[in-house]
């Protein structure tokens, strides 16, 4: 079905800088946005009519499937990598540009479900229950999610690290 | 002094509306994707019927050569210029139906002994110049080859540590309760292969990532009448052909429209399938 996927195709380039940020936000790293983002465009345009049909709303859907991506299958794939001994494939690593954020640092310490609420409350701005919704998980979770990471935020992170942000001195 | 709640919330709003997390699509990023999405789809479509491991293995190693496009697509990403790129945005979240991924995990268990001897292949010469010459059977040659009781130096039953110890880098991609599917690589084996291990039988999947061709001429491309042809006991299945290999392992040969697409070498008797 060429004019379904022609369909897919300009839904993509559409969105793909707007999945690409979501992605960096939800994962911490540009590489794994373009990963995911990949990934789960792949998964979605292999169903596009179902989606497209089904969902009314692909762009939501698309996102939602990225944070339940993130939070489902990233973390644990890549601890396991750890221990098998992966070959370095990537001997240039560029730059984060949020490397030396204090901020962007605490958040990368964060699980990735309460990474997940954090980007979900603050970047997409939605409510508990439409993070909820969005996770798949009951809106006490979302709360007591968010909750643990704020309070894991704030013991990482002093008034002096925010007022220092962006300056290496001292 | 810690922050307060208020000014941590203030502090991740400005991060995450920060321009600096934009990051340029590389230059083919669409294309890719939509070719990526056409690959799984018929990849799908190819591995609907077939049960079990033979599924497992179809779709993760779809997902692995996924995998190898990021890496490429990501450091394109990276190593483009930083500049900045038109940004939609965000948009509200609404339910929707999580998509399935459509690589079951195995669950049956059974213990049965695979301590298989290399019987030896049902048909050794690549095609007798018999009375009936199907027109055209040439040999296939192409990609590794895909021995009947294992890869390189590694063997049906052999264990993780065993293969380990043979110069194999295994990296686990999908763990189920009894077996566990790891992507295999390294000096021990001719090329990457997706492999499935069980806990109870050892290696019992072997899926070369690039279409293997076996010691009778059988590989990419090759039409189902010659597989059948050259595999006298060769049974068609859902999405291809399987055919003895040894007593122990059969050969599972996936195909489309454009011949064999996929060949794996699976133990006959093993706990993973299901």
């Amino acid at each position: 079905m060429p004019g379904e996927l022609a369909d897919f195709g300009d839904f993509v380039q559409a969105t793909l800088p707007g999945l690409l940020r979501y992605g960096h936000a939800l994962t911490g790293n540009p590489h794994d946005a373009a990963d995911l983002v990949q990934t789960v465009l792949e998964k979605i345009g292999s169903r596009w009519t179902y989606v497209h049909e089904k969902t009314g709303d692909p762009l939501a859907y698309v996102r939602r499937s990225m944070a339940n991506a993130h939070v489902s299958r990233w973390r644990r794939t890549r601890r396991e990598n750890l221990v098998a001994d992966l070959p370095d494939t990537s001997p240039h690593v560029p730059d984060d540009p949020f490397e030396h954020e204090p901020l962007w640092r605490a958040l990368r310490t964060l699980p990735p479900r309460q990474r997940a609420v954090m980007v979900l409350r603050y970047y997409e701005g939605l409510s508990e229950a439409e993070i909820a919704g969005a996770l798949g998980v009951t809106q006490g979770t979302v709360k007591s999610q968010a909750s643990k990471a704020i309070a894991s935020l704030r013991s990482k992170l002093t008034v002096a690290d925010i007022q220092g942000e962006g300056s290496d001195a001292g | 002094m810690n922050i307060s709640e208020d000014e941590l919330e203030q502090r991740l709003r400005e991060l995450f509306a920060d321009e600096r997390l934009d990051l340029p699509p590389p230059p083919e990023a669409g294309t890719t994707i939509v070719a990526g999405a056409r690959r799984r789809r018929r990849r799908r479509q190819g591995v609907l019927a077939v049960t079990g491991v033979a599924a497992a293995v179809v779709a993760v190693s779809g997902g692995l050569t996924m995998v190898h496009l990021h890496a490429e697509d990501g450091t394109a990403v990276m190593t483009a210029d930083g500049s900045s790129i038109s940004v939609k945005p965000p948009e509200n979240l609404t339910a929707g139906r999580q998509p399935q991924t459509s690589a079951p995990v195995p669950t049956r268990t059974q213990d049965i002994e695979v301590s298989a001897p290399p019987a030896s292949p049902t048909s050794k010469s690549p095609r007798p110049s018999s009375a009936q010459p199907p027109s055209k059977l040439p040999s296939v040659l192409s990609g590794p080859l895909l021995g009947s009781d294992g890869f390189g130096t590694i063997k049906l039953g052999m264990s993780e540590t065993q293969m380990a110890a043979l110069g194999v880098t295994l990296t686990e991609s999908q763990a189920g309760a009894s077996c566990t599917v790891y992507t295999a690589q390294g000096s021990g084996v001719p090329s990457a292969a997706t492999v499935v291990v069980s806990k109870a039988v050892g290696l019992t999947v072997v899926t070369p990532e690039q279409v293997a061709h076996t010691a009778e001429g059988i590989g990419a491309g090759s039409s189902k009448e010659q597989v059948l042809a050259t595999y006298p006991a060769a049974k068609e299945e859902s999405g291809g052909v399987v055919a003895p290999a040894t007593d122990a392992a059969d050969y599972h040969f996936r195909l489309d429209d454009s011949g064999v697409v996929q060949t794996s070498l699976m133990s006959v008797n093993q706990d993973c399938a299901g």
